[in-house]
């Protein structure tokens, strides 16, 4: 069936580094009306090199060409980096000025260790550099201000992979209530969650799970009062002490 | 064994090669024994915990002439989170130095030297998030045990922030040679040039950190020294 003519994504997902973006992302696409990029790549990373030089119009019709669907379907991506990448945020919100924003957040600490695993290498300087990027990627809050600093928060949509996990057709609903699709109920929500990393996972020494939480609590608790209900520390093990009395 | 009298926290891409140099210039300034090549020596600490026999290892880096004091430098220190804690452990009485850049043009310099294959460069921009690593070794050892240092003060004043870092180590800076090669200011390397996006966007994310820096620092961190974040000076 033909295409369109290339446009602006009308949805980008946009964090967070495992916590299963590539699980919504694929049940997304199980909707009849919501299509990936035209080479049917979950991940375009294509505002990764704009921290080494500007982007260009040229840059932005480049994006665009990405996406093309047709009359009442919906297009986007979704790359988990660009939460983080500080640059980011601003040029999205010019590139794709109308796009809804989804991010999925998981508990900063099992999102480390799951992380720490994707990104293991032998050498202690390489795991040194994984470790400090797979801290700094926790840093929900501090990413998320930047990112509601220029998109508008009733186009951000932060979902708990923890409840779509619990409940994967009701935040599937959320979801796609968000994006202004039709209601649909995808066949089996929980088969393409995969890709796990669980069995390579280790619990972080104790010296190091102190320093984790010294750093992320404050960035916690932050995202807990920056979401509004949308984040519930309860379904994070490691933060349950911040759950409201 | 024994500790190591100072430890230099970093930061990376800040001067702390020329600064470290400058004061094992001082006669009874001994280098620690195995300068580390890579990330330092609490890099593997990520991944698995310090054991004894680790700390034995540190402390065997540092052993000095009688009368000299020894330490380190290490860029990464800083920025790495794990190691505050385990800093204390093994080196709890170390003076503790950290010599700090306008992030911003820190964030230019790493790109310019890195030539057609930049690297990731958000890493480096959230290296500079000074207020935060700060705050956490603050929280394992006293303020007064740390000196903060900028680069940009450094170089317009070479003798005079010298005699602040040796002082801070009880150390005299009339012992330097006055010909010591280290006291000659290096030549500026190469900045990339900037433009808007990048300097609003580093600005938002690390203008909170500076301001949270600039709090802990109280006067060993004077803004007006650095040309993006001028905004936030008391």
């Amino acid at each position: 069936m033909a295409r369109t003519v290339a446009r602006a994504p009308d949805f980008v997902g946009v964090g967070a580094q495992r916590c299963g973006t590539t699980w919504w992302f694929q049940l997304l696409l199980e909707h009849p009306q919501i299509r990936s990029p035209w080479h049917g790549r979950k991940e375009l990373h294509h505002f990764d090199a704009f921290g080494a030089r500007p982007m260009t119009e040229a840059d932005i019709a480049d994006y665009h060409a990405n996406f093309t669907a047709e009359p009442g379907q919906l297009c986007g991506e979704w790359t988990p980096r660009y939460m983080a990448d500080p640059w980011t945020p601003r040029l999205l919100a010019r590139a794709a000025p109308d796009a809804r924003v989804l991010v999925m957040l998981r508990d900063p600490i099992e999102r480390f260790a799951s992380g720490l695993s994707q990104r293991r290498k032998v050498d202690g300087w390489r795991i040194q550099l994984a470790a400090a990027e797979a801290i700094e990627r926790g840093r929900y809050a501090s990413h998320l201000r930047m990112l509601l600093h220029h998109i508008p928060a009733e186009r951000v949509l932060v979902l708990q992979y923890e409840r779509c996990v619990a409940d994967p057709a009701g935040e599937y609903r959320r979801t796609l209530r968000h994006l202004g699709a039709d209601d649909f109920t995808p066949p089996d929500p929980t088969r393409l969650r995969g890709n796990s990393l669980a069995r390579h996972r280790e619990e972080p020494w104790p010296d190091l799970l102190d320093a984790l939480r010294a750093t992320l609590v404050a960035e916690v608790a932050d995202l807990v009062d920056l979401c509004d209900g949308a984040i519930d520390p309860a379904l994070w093990p490691h933060f349950r002490e911040l759950v409201r009395a | 064994m024994p500790e190591p009298d100072f430890v230099g926290l970093g930061a990376l891409h800040c001067g702390t090669t020329w600064w470290f140099n400058l004061v094992t210039s001082h006669p009874r300034v001994d280098r620690q024994l195995t300068p580390d090549r890579d990330g330092g020596f609490f890099a593997p600490f990520a991944e698995q915990p310090m054991g004894e026999d680790d700390v034995a290892a540190f402390h065997a880096r540092f052993r000095r002439r009688p009368g000299a004091i020894c330490g380190e430098w290490a860029g990464r220190y800083l920025s790495d989170l794990w190691t505050p804690p385990l800093l204390a452990r093994v080196a709890p009485d170390a003076r503790l130095l950290v010599m700090l850049r306008d992030p911003i043009e820190r964030y230019l310099t790493v790109l310019a030297r890195s030539g057609d294959d930049p690297p990731n460069m958000a890493a480096v921009a959230h290296q500079a998030r000074y207020g935060s690593q700060l705050q956490a070794f603050l929280q394992v050892f006293p303020r007064e045990q740390m000196l903060i240092q900028q680069i940009e003060r450094c170089r317009a004043d070479v003798r005079g922030e010298l005699r602040r870092t040796l002082a801070f180590l009880d150390l005299d800076d009339s012992e330097v040679p006055p010909d010591a090669p280290p006291l000659t200011v290096p030549a500026p390397g190469p900045r990339a040039e900037p433009w808007p996006d990048l300097v609003d966007s580093l600005h938002e994310l690390l203008a909170p950190e500076v301001g949270l820096a600039a709090e802990l620092a109280g006067d060993d961190l004077d803004l007006r020294w650095w040309p993006h974040f001028r905004d936030l000076a008391g």
